[in-house]
């Protein structure tokens, strides 16, 4: 007797179930999006004219979160508003500009070059947006940035305190929701609370009453353009700390120079003594020829990559025990970012292709879901030539075939495996030319710091053929 | 294709190599999901409402509480989908399953559902009459095929939940040993002697005839 249970009959789903449930998920996804980003019910208070208006804003981002497909939403990018544009900025923040608003963003990182933009920040880690005249942090909350004079400033000048480039901006912050700082670098910083304003601009950081007395100032200019002595008086003031910070700057070159003559005189030494250089152990993902050569035969590749880069990594606690200069995360990061850009450029529409041409879902998903999504379609469709696509991606890095045009016909396996597998040699090249050979392939290669992608595929060797060694 | 996973690979970066299974969702949908497209979200549904009304209804008995678990359980789905690791499941029926399986056996601790499988009115069929029953196509032996359902749900009730969920994830949805060890939240080994054993038993409710109405 064999067992038969088929007779037990199940319970049918009935009419209208799928219809049901979906419209439940869609209607608690509203509501997800909707709590999250309307303030919560506070007693009306004295701004509660402006927040209203804020919530309105909000409401009308929340509502883009739900629109789904048709949302702007990338964790790095930059906009200019023409009209009023609402912006997802990666996972947890939605920006809504002002027309004339400019941002740029990367991760939880916004540059704010000019005019207004509300954001909305899901708690999580610290969020800044860097203006011109002061930078706001936050972790969590509703606030609004209004940054006037736009100036040609960049991140980095900001941070060294090169205030020549910040003179005529100033940018107000004014806070619906928890709490924020504005700061600037040699210039202070002040905690704004909900229903409060604060500036920042040539004369420094300082509170400046509750939002409508801070709309107001802003409005009529009297926050950030005083009479005709007191500014030049700050141009001259300023003037002194650009001079003092060329001044700091020439210093680090100098040490960086001394640095850089220590270490070459060390690899010297190391040579004429017979030491080998680098003397570690070599990382199985820093591949040369011969090595992808056997990994051809084997039809094997390997692919090692760095994670989106954050504000905080290879800060200068990390790249001191690295050995490097505080100035070098910037160096790295940039890399990164560009490794990041170039991957993306080639993943994200063979990963949109998979998925019938949507974009806006392989933005969503990101690059780790749509490298299997790639994989996975491609396999589906022919699994014989995805294999052969990481075969030649293999033979290609063993010099064993040429490299292939961007607009040669290539499978999409083969495609994207040349563009993960190529990554950690690119950014070696990239951090050679600032940090130097060793050093860049520590950073690279070693295990110290940031957070690295190793990935590896195997398909087996040919049954026949291929190209000879 | 053979994914080497080296290091910290990405979550769905999965062994594909099998091909495409007729009966599971396709991966643009899957995707979609993850993303919290609440079309692409009907049609996982759609594709999988009959699996879990299944599932359900043999673990627990019909009536109302089956649709209303079926839908928390799809919803809890909804909600886990965007850390969905297709890497770590191998099948998203699997994983949905296992969703259901873990809701039942919470709402069976917590005494939510008083009731478990409706008792039939009519006499057990033993086990031995399907092999003449089973492709029955007259009315008589359709009347006797229904008979020996009620049997089985009768006996079915008289195991354990857990031997309940271990022989319905088994014997009507295909997971393996360590894929219901996973949804139980048990070891392969006690999967295998929980699912030896309600065979048995099953088996001997049937075959002796203990299904039988003025048993119940």
């Amino acid at each position: 007797m064999s067992d038969d249970w088929s007779a037990w009959e199940p319970e049918e789903p009935p009419d209208g179930f799928a219809d049901r449930v979906a419209e439940r998920a869609r209607a608690e996804a509203t509501q997800r999006t909707a709590s999250g980003s309307l303030p919560p019910a506070r007693p009306m208070r004295r701004w509660r004219a402006a927040g209203f208006a804020v919530a309105l804003a909000a409401a009308s981002a929340a509502a883009l979160l739900l629109r789904g497909s048709s949302l702007p939403s990338a964790s790095a990018g930059d906009a200019e508003a023409k009209n009023r544009e609402e912006i997802i900025l990666g996972p947890r923040a939605i920006a809504v500009l002002e027309p004339g608003a400019r941002i740029t963003w990367r991760g939880d990182h916004v540059t704010q070059a000019r005019g207004n933009v509300f954001y909305r920040i899901e708690p999580g880690s610290t969020f800044s947006v860097e203006t011109a005249a002061g930078d706001v942090t936050v972790k969590g909350t509703c606030f609004r940035v209004k940054v006037r004079e736009e100036t040609q400033m960049n991140g980095r000048d900001m941070k060294a305190g090169v205030l020549g480039a910040a003179l005529g901006a100033a940018a107000l912050v004014g806070v619906y929701e928890g709490k924020v700082a504005l700061s600037q670098p040699k210039g202070g910083s002040v905690d704004i609370t909900a229903g409060q304003s604060a500036v920042a601009d040539s004369r420094g950081v300082r509170a400046n009453g509750s939002l409508d007395d801070g709309n107001r100032a802003f409005a009529d200019g009297s926050s950030g353009k005083d009479e005709p002595l007191l500014a030049a008086n700050a141009s001259l003031a300023d003037s002194v700390k650009v001079y003092k910070t060329r001044l700091e700057l020439i210093e680090e070159e100098k040490k960086k120079l001394e640095k850089d003559l220590a270490a070459a005189q060390d690899k010297l030494a190391a040579a004429e003594g017979g030491a080998q250089l680098g003397g570690a152990k070599k990382s199985e993902f820093d591949l040369g020829e011969d090595d992808w050569k056997q990994l051809a035969k084997q039809g094997q590749v390997k692919a090692r990559y760095p994670c989106e880069p954050k504000p905080g990594d290879y800060g200068p606690k990390a790249l001191d025990k690295m050995g490097l200069r505080p100035e070098d995360g910037k160096t790295i990061t940039s890399a990164f970012a560009a490794s990041q850009k170039r991957r993306w450029a080639v993943i994200r529409p063979l990963c949109a292709q998979a998925l019938g041409g949507a974009l806006d879902v392989a933005d969503k998903i990101g690059e780790g879901a749509c490298i299997a999504v790639v994989q996975t379609i491609a396999n589906q469709k022919d699994s014989a030539g995805a294999d052969e696509g990481i075969r030649r991606a293999a033979e290609i890095r063993a010099g064993l075939r040429p490299m292939p045009g961007p607009d040669e016909q290539i499978n999409s396996v083969e495609r994207m495996m040349l563009a993960l597998t190529g990554e950690a040699k690119t950014i070696e090249g990239e951090l050679t030319k600032s940090l130097g050979p060793d050093d860049a392939k520590r950073v690279i290669f070693g295990d110290d710091e940031g957070c690295w992608k190793n990935n590896g595929w195997g398909v087996g060797p040919r049954a026949s053929g291929g190209p000879q060694n | 294709m053979i994914a080497l996973a080296m290091g910290r690979p990405d979550a769905l970066l999965a062994s594909t190599r099998a091909a495409p299974r007729p009966d599971e969702i396709d991966v643009a949908t899957l995707a979609r999901c993850a993303a919290q497209d609440p079309v692409a979200f009907r049609a996982f549904v759609a594709r999988y409402e009959r699996r879990v009304f299944a599932l359900l209804s043999r673990l627990l008995g019909r009536g109302p509480h089956v649709e209303d678990l079926a839908q928390e359980a799809f919803l809890r789905a909804f909600r886990a989908f965007p850390r969905f690791d297709a890497a770590r499941e191998a099948r998203p029926s699997t994983w949905l399953l296992t969703i259901a399986t873990r809701l039942a056996l919470d709402a069976k601790r917590s005494r939510a559902l008083v009731s478990l499988v409706p008792l039939a009115a009519d006499a057990a069929v033993p086990i031995a009459a399907a092999a003449h029953v089973s492709a029955a196509t007259d009315p008589e032996a359709e009347h006797g095929r229904r008979e020996l359902g009620r049997a089985i749900a009768r006996a079915a009730a008289t195991l354990s939940d857990d031997q309940r969920a271990v022989f319905v994830l088994s014997e009507f949805h295909d997971l393996s040993h360590a894929e219901i060890a996973r949804a139980v939240g048990s070891t392969e080994a006690t999967v295998k002697t929980r699912l030896f054993r309600a065979r048995e038993h099953m088996r001997a409710r049937l075959r002796d005839g203990e299904e039988r109405p003025d048993e119940r």
